[in-house]
């Protein structure tokens, strides 16, 4: 039992605290900092390795001696990369399929997640709807069943076959729905009071104010889609069709001498291999990087949208 | 007509509609339902392959029927499919008892750090890797774990070690997809706890304060408590994972040498499916999973209802 006196005892021992912690606490401060320490830079040190070796020169990568600074500085990996049709092709494919990609999810997730949001009575498809959401997030066909709809649909080969499949995240749909049932109502009225169809009241009204979270939803699908090497080697027999990851995939397991030119064979030979695929990972994560800031200032939105609250 | 006049006639209308149907509602659906009905339920339906003595000539409607046929070769006869499943559940069950206990250190961590400016650059650290594929990142470990020029290798070699090659051994190629998959996630796994860990009231700190306890009992008896909850469910929910080894990490690092310690169900569906074209047999085995998923998923929602009060929909 804690006495009254031990109690303000204690109270000015922590007001000293505050100014003078005893030797165990420091210690135990200056150890948890130093383990975070650690992990942070864990986090962040294969990523400047990386770019080490991108610039450096063949001799010091082969002898295996780069580690955080480039040795022998040169900017040949990256000339090749910039210079190498495939790589910069894969780059556009992938860019594209991201602004594609994004605009139909985005459009998609919408239209959908608003009259989820809206009454029954208003709507009465909404309950099949979601009926059949809960079933389909449930259930999977998996990947035979999944690849045979998309040959079937024709869409094997094409652009399409990356942005189609997953268009509508139904996981993001009940998010949306949830934030758009949280929009008060009586905007909505003023806007039917105004003579604004409900399409009208979407595009006005609801969209407007629902600008951080579809801004969350967009950047988290782009990353998705720049990330996603999958569908691309599943759904495309040529590489010239490969997204970059796909593209990457390729060149970090296994590099494909036999699509190589004798001229380009030869450049390859002169520039180590490990250097170039240094490089070319290196130009695939950047446009991850420049999203970063904004990603982190997002996705503690997503979280609080999905229920999880402290 | 006047302005007013137009409104309350609005009004009016709007009154109406309040117990009418939207059609404009209903007909924005119209995309979500095609969308649900191809992509969703037309493969669910493809599962009817895994009965059949599917050719892609004939097709899922003109293939003949075999029955449980595929699922007793499958499951009788294929060799190694056993030790397939076995490794599946192993490193699943691996990655989950770190890679769900990281996070937890890690945030009881990060809320002892009272250097605010510290406590955000390391926040913004750790969640690099969450966001960075699994592409780029076996490209980086190939790299660093090169038995011949490897960063790794090379501090070994520093300190007079033999030179490890670690993603061609059986015994060490797990340990790199665990470590490299709780590397790749802890940070992000903090997010759920730090989030929770803002709710604590900062009053219980101070009272035990008062009352003697020091740092790491407060650490204890207040801030774990405080993140129980979320700890609960967050176990509850990853039961589903058991038959999910992560495709992704395995498949772009394994190769044949590790074939017996690393391949996992998702692995060879694939190769069975898409590389040697077995689609009936291949589908067989993704069925078997994908109701054992579902079950598992439909359970552990169940349950976190139960245990935690948590709704998902």
């Amino acid at each position: 039992m804690v006495t009254a006196e031990e109690k303000s005892k204690n109270l000015v021992m922590n007001r000293n605290r505050q100014i003078r912690s005893s030797p165990v606490e420091k210690m135990f401060t200056y150890l948890i900092y130093g383990v975070l320490g650690i992990l942070g830079a864990s986090c962040i040190l294969p990523f400047i390795h990386l770019i080490a070796l991108s610039f450096s020169g063949s001799d010091p990568i082969k002898a295996g001696i780069v580690s955080l600074w480039p040795i022998e500085f040169n900017t040949d990996a990256y000339k090749y990369a910039l210079d190498h049709p495939a790589f910069m092709r894969a780059f556009g494919i992938s860019v594209v399929r991201v602004i594609v990609g994004v605009s139909f999810s985005l459009a998609m997730l919408v239209t959908t997640a608003y009259p989820l949001s809206k009454s029954n009575e208003a709507c009465p498809l909404n309950p099949l709807f979601k009926a059949l959401m809960i079933i389909a997030m449930l259930t999977g066909g998996g990947l035979i069943p999944m690849y045979l709809v998309m040959s079937w649909l024709g869409l094997t080969n094409t652009f399409w076959a990356l942005v189609v499949p997953g268009m509508l995240s139904l996981w993001n749909c009940f998010m949306v729905m949830n934030f758009f049932r949280n929009v008060p109502g009586e905007l909505e009225e003023a806007a039917i009071v105004d003579g604004a169809n409900s399409f009208q009241v979407m595009t006005r009204v609801y969209i407007p104010l629902s600008v951080p979270v579809i801004a969350s939803m967009a950047l988290f699908t782009g990353v998705g889609h720049w990330n996603d090497w999958f569908s691309g080697m599943l759904y495309m027999a040529r590489s010239r069709d490969y997204p970059l990851q796909t593209y990457l995939r390729q060149v970090v397991t296994t590099p494909n001498f036999s699509s190589l030119t004798i001229e380009e064979m030869q450049r390859y030979a002169q520039i180590n291999s490990k250097n170039n695929q240094a490089a070319q990972i290196i130009i695939a994560t950047v446009p991850i990087m420049c999203v970063y800031p904004f990603l982190q200032k997002y996705f503690m939105t997503g979280l609080t949208l999905g229920g999880v609250k402290g | 007509m006047t302005s007013a006049a137009l409104r309350a006639q609005n009004i009016k209308k709007h009154h109406k509609k309040s117990v009418r149907t939207d059609y404009m509602l209903c007909a924005m659906l119209i995309p979500g339902f095609i969308y649900l009905a191809i992509f969703e339920f037309a493969p669910l339906f493809g599962l009817v392959i895994g009965f059949q003595d599917f050719k892609l000539s004939t097709g899922v409607f003109h293939s003949g029927w075999k029955g449980l046929d595929n699922f007793r070769y499958i499951f009788t006869m294929y060799p190694g499919f056993w030790n397939i499943v076995k490794n599946t559940v192993e490193i699943a069950l691996l990655k989950l008892c770190f890679g769900f206990t990281a996070p937890i250190v890690v945030s009881l961590m990060l809320h002892e750090v009272t250097h605010s400016a510290y406590k955000r650059t390391i926040q913004t650290l750790v969640y690099i890797p969450h966001f960075v594929s699994w592409v780029i990142l076996a490209g980086i470990l190939r790299s660093m774990l090169d038995p011949d020029n490897g960063l790794i290798n090379t501090i070994i070699k520093l300190f007079g070690g033999a030179p490890v090659y670690f993603l061609g051994s059986n015994t060490t190629f797990r340990g790199v997809l665990v470590v490299s998959d709780v590397w790749k996630g802890f940070g992000w796994g903090t997010i759920i706890y730090m989030a929770a860990l803002t709710g604590i009231d900062p009053a219980l700190y101070e009272a035990a304060t008062i009352d003697g306890a020091n740092r790491f009992q407060r650490a204890i008896h207040i801030t774990l408590p405080g993140i129980l909850p979320i700890i609960t469910l967050n176990l509850i929910l990853s039961i589903p994972g058991i038959l999910n080894a992560g495709f992704d990490q395995i498949f772009n690092l394994y190769n044949e040498r590790v074939y017996k310690t690393a391949d996992v169900l998702d692995t060879f569906i694939y190769r069975l499916g898409i590389l040697d074209s077995q689609y009936a047999l291949s589908t067989a085995i993704g069925l078997v999973k994908s109701v054992i998923g579902s079950v598992l998923l439909i359970g552990s929602y169940k349950f976190a209802e139960k245990a935690v009060g948590y709704k998902v929909f």
